[in-house]
């Protein structure tokens, strides 16, 4: 003991700040360094934390802000344009009431089963309607203007030589479209409707009927209005 | 005039050096060692009020992620009406080919040109079977269909079969290409 005490004493100006020294490195090796780089971490997370918040707020904002009845009706009105799935009964009463509208005789009606047409899902209808030729006119200007959305594909005309009378048949399709699986990431931004959409909506509800009761099976397609209900 | 002198031994005076040398090398050592604790408590103590704002920031996202849960159906119903309404008007501006070949011929061919069949397919090809009661109509209905102004509509007009009976009426099979 003597024996270290008198070579501490001998090389302590040496000793003595190289074991301070060891001290000071080891506070910064197993404390400073890791709480400054804790440190500067937790700087770039509350970055983004913040950042997350301010979405997610303006999410909240956005989506407390959209009146549920609102949202109901004009999903209501999209349904009935675009069908969540194949609604025959409604396109068949659609297609018979536009074609009684307009005075013409509807002879013969088939649906073949289309999967996709041109990438959308959907499903044709062969009409054969009779009556006059400017009522035909009429059921084509008014096929554009339907509360479900149709396209006329074909068109094959046989007149009749003693009338102004039209045999036509028409190939119609009609589309749907399956509700989405799923809605991206929770910060995703709440989808607005643009203007052109409003648009859209109000053109389609001028094509709807305002009374859409359950029982008037001729005047209004068939489907769930909300399929989330 | 006072005269010091030095009487202690030269060995007490490098001693006495030696040990001056001793404390100044002590302080600046522990002045080091102080400055680290103090960097290292305020390091400590930075960390501990950002953690607390760390999980303050946690609470209120989840606070909102809840809330935004809440508006579930909301957003359900307005993603699926957003997406309808992109396909609608994608269909919507699509107009039906057949239906402006169809207008088109009627309203350009002459009136007393009896059509007996005319069919458009889905490829906007028309065919067309008529009976021109005369020649001034033949020559008039192949003159507006091959004129400039028809050719803004059709892209190719063919004869497919052109006859006469005995009673001077004209057959006549067109297949017209619409743009």
């Amino acid at each position: 003991m003597s024996d270290l005490l008198t070579i501490y004493n001998r090389y302590r100006l040496l000793i003595f700040p190289v074991l301070i020294g060891i001290s000071i490195l080891l506070l910064i090796i197993f404390v400073v360094y890791p709480q400054v780089s804790g440190l500067l971490k937790g700087q770039s997370d509350i970055a983004n934390m913040e950042s997350r918040q301010v979405t997610l707020l303006a999410k909240v904002k956005d989506l407390d802000s959209l009146s549920a009845e609102d949202l109901k009706s004009k999903m209501k009105i999209a349904v009935t344009a675009l069908p969540i799935e194949r609604d025959y009964p409604g396109t068949i009463g659609l297609i018979q009431n536009e074609v009684a509208k307009n005075g013409l005789e509807l002879e013969s009606l088939q649906v073949s089963q289309v999967a996709s047409i041109g990438g959308q899902n959907g499903y044709s209808l062969n009409i054969g309607i009779f009556g006059p030729k400017e009522n035909f006119n009429k059921l084509l200007t008014s096929l554009g203007k339907t509360s479900q959305i149709l396209r006329v594909t074909s068109i094959e005309v046989s007149p009749s030589r003693a009338s102004t009378n039209l045999a036509v048949i028409l190939t119609l399709d009609a589309f749907y479209a399956p509700a989405p699986n799923n809605l991206g990431p929770v910060e995703a931004p709440v989808q607005k409707l643009s203007p052109d959409d409003e648009k859209t909506l109000q053109d389609l509800a001028a094509s709807q009927p305002q009374n859409t009761s359950t029982d008037s099976f001729s005047s209004a397609p068939r489907g769930r209005p909300n399929p989330f209900e | 005039m006072k005269l010091t002198i030095n009487l202690l031994p030269n060995e007490f005076a490098l001693k006495s050096k030696e040990q001056a040398k001793f404390n100044l090398v002590q302080t600046i050592s522990i002045l080091a060692v102080l400055v680290i604790i103090l960097l290292a408590s305020g390091v400590v103590a930075l960390n501990i009020t950002q953690n607390k704002k760390i999980s303050n920031l946690e609470s209120s996202i989840k606070q909102s992620e809840d809330d935004i849960k809440s508006f579930k159906d909301k957003e359900i119903s307005l993603s699926v009406l957003k997406d309808r309404l992109a396909t609608i008007n994608k269909l919507s501006k699509v107009p039906s080919k057949q239906i402006a070949a169809y207008r088109f011929i009627t309203q350009l061919l002459p009136g007393n040109l009896f059509i007996s069949s005319l069919s458009s397919d889905k490829t906007g090809s028309v065919i067309l079977s008529a009976l021109v009661p005369d020649y001034p109509t033949l020559e008039q209905t192949m003159t507006v269909l091959t004129d400039q102004a028809a050719f803004n509509t059709v892209s190719k007009v063919d004869v497919e079969s052109l006859s006469r009976s005995k009673d001077g009426v004209y057959r006549l099979n067109l297949k017209l290409t619409m743009k």
